[in-house]
């Protein structure tokens, strides 16, 4: 009886050996597969963090551009002779804002989309870490490879938080990013923009103001005068230029309209009082330049 | 010439530059060819209600270019903005086409003016800007003209172009404003006389012909042009007549073109 036994025992242990060194192969199979997918997870990083900092090489020039656009912008802006609204340099002035705008934005709307991208690109990464984690954590129950798979799962959560830098890179570069909005692409929104379109408009008003113009920016068939005095033997036509242009170049604007200005006012009572020559009144030419404003 | 004077010029005449432009061009290429480019700039004041743009950089083809539309009122080639007196040079000329107003003030259709100051002057020699400025004015057949000499660019520009500014004294923006009485009828009358002075042929003719001219009128230097006018150089160029200051010689060419003259 006592040996019936003992063959059973034998050929039970005949059934369980094999199929126990079995089963710990299988686990040790997908350990191994888990550690793969592991590896793969972090090249899949290494790919992304390149990215991200393609990405943020992307974004820092945007800002650059932003602000070179908004000093070109300015410069030109203030180059420019702005003296009223819905003049020719005023629409001009408009065309280059809206030009700037255009080029800033189309760069925004792309940096924008690249780091749309990039984040649904690490939502994925993190979404699949987490999950392997969770794989790994399955066989720290098994005894026979508890200790191998602890280690993979630590290494897991490691590449968990290289991928969390990475999207906290990604948030923080966002949240600045919002202020380009605020830059060039605000257009004359922006304070700077706006002050600098104006400045020239308050200068010409102030300068009328100050030369106690009797006549300005009457209409003529050659253009706007800024400024017409009547001063006894010395009347004049005076236009304002900001210093980006010379004296001279402003002169040469004035003496344009002196044909026109003649003309009209010939029988003005207020041009009597003006030095007559062999025809009529003189009026002279005067150009005058005031500091053009700057960035 | 001890103290270093800034030379003034303007030039009355009907050659219609946008058709032919080239007479400016060998003025520009002749005053401006040695200067450094960098401290030029083209600027132009279009035909028409617009304002102009701010200069921008010299480029003589663009500036042809530019005259040659026949659009632009005034074209002009000058220094860049800031640049101090002494180095300020200027050329500026009236380009309008010729189916358009050219808002002449004078019997010519067109004016050209400008200055340079001592700087420019000293790099192109004096001698060589006046002979420049004597071509130009045979090229175009000039009617009326004037050269001379004044202690400030700004001056001797305001001089040509009939202008004040606030860079002037009170006396001199006077005397600027005196200077223009007859300037309606320049073409008809000679400009002037000042320093140098152009005659239109019907100038020379009212004086008896051009020997005539040379024998009579006791300048330093009588240039007949093509044209048939002439250019009149009351002093040698080492011993300028500077505005503002009494000259016998101005004074005695003055009574010898009485007959050109405005009479008041």
């Amino acid at each position: 009886m006592l040996k019936r036994t003992w063959v059973v025992v034998g050929l039970v242990l005949l059934v369980l050996l094999p199929l126990q060194h079995a089963l710990r192969a299988d686990a040790q199979d997908d350990l191994t597969s888990v550690k793969r997918d592991l590896e793969s997870l972090r090249s899949r990083i290494d790919t992304e963090r390149h990215k991200v900092d393609d990405y943020l090489e992307e974004s820092v020039k945007l800002r650059q551009m932003d602000k070179d656009q908004l000093a070109a912008l300015v410069d030109q802006l203030c180059r420019a002779d702005v003296e009223r609204d819905d003049d020719e340099v005023d629409r001009l002035d408009k065309e280059l804002r809206d030009k700037a705008v255009e080029r800033v934005r189309g760069a925004y709307d792309k940096t924008v989309d690249d780091g749309s991208h990039e984040f649904d690109r690490l939502g994925d990464l993190e979404s699949d870490a987490k999950s392997l984690s969770g794989r790994a954590h399955e066989f720290e129950d098994k005894p026979e490879v508890k200790d191998d798979a602890g280690h993979v799962r630590e290494d897991i959560e490691k590449a968990r938080d290289a991928i969390h830098d990475l999207m906290e890179k990604m948030n923080r570069d966002r949240s600045t990013l919002d202020r380009v909005k605020e830059g060039v692409m605000a257009g004359s929104n922006n304070p700077t923009i706006r002050a600098r379109m104006e400045y020239g408009k308050e200068m010409h008003r102030k300068l009328q103001k100050d030369r106690d113009c009797a006549e300005k920016e009457v209409t003529l068939s050659s253009g706007r005068p800024d400024c017409i005095k009547f001063d006894p033997d010395d009347c004049k036509v005076i236009e304002f230029k900001p210093d980006t242009y010379s004296e001279s170049a402003a002169r040469g604007q004035a003496a344009g309209y002196i044909s026109d200005v003649r003309e009209r006012f010939k029988n003005d009572e207020r041009a009597k009082h003006c030095k007559q020559d062999a025809d009529g009144p003189i009026f002279t030419p005067v150009g005058e330049t005031y500091s053009a404003c700057r960035l | 010439m001890s103290v270093p004077l800034a030379l003034g010029f303007a030039l009355h005449h009907d050659h219609v530059l946008a058709d032919d432009p080239s007479p400016l061009e060998a003025l520009i290429v002749a005053l401006c060819a040695e200067l450094p480019a960098d401290q030029l700039r083209n600027f132009f004041v279009p035909d028409g209600t617009q304002k102009a743009a701010p200069p921008s950089a010299f480029d003589r083809w663009k500036l042809i270019e530019r005259v040659r539309s026949g659009g632009t009122w005034l074209a002009s080639v000058q220094s860049a903005p800031g640049t101090a007196d002494h180095a300020q040079i200027e050329i500026s000329a009236g380009t309008v086409g010729a189916d358009r107003a050219s808002r002449s003030l004078t019997k010519c259709r067109y004016a050209v003016w400008g200055a340079l100051g001592a700087e420019p002057l000293h790099h192109i020699r004096a001698q060589r800007a006046v002979d420049a400025i004597v071509a130009f004015a045979d090229a175009v057949a000039v009617r009326a003209g004037v050269m001379h000499w004044a202690t400030t660019t700004v001056y001797a520009s305001c001089l040509s172009a009939g202008a004040n500014s606030s860079q002037l004294s009170r006396d001199e923006n006077r005397h600027v404003t005196d200077l223009m009485y007859w300037q309606p009828r320049w073409g008809l009358v000679i400009r002037g006389p000042q320093w140098g002075t152009f005659l239109g042929v019907e100038h020379v003719r009212t004086l008896g012909g051009i020997e005539k001219i040379i024998a009579e009128s006791r300048c330093a230097r009588v240039v007949p042009l093509a044209s048939g006018g002439a250019f009149l150089q009351a002093t040698p160029l080492e011993r300028p007549i500077v505005e503002g200051s009494a000259s016998d010689e101005l004074a005695r060419i003055a009574a010898y073109l009485a007959p050109v003259t405005g009479q008041r």
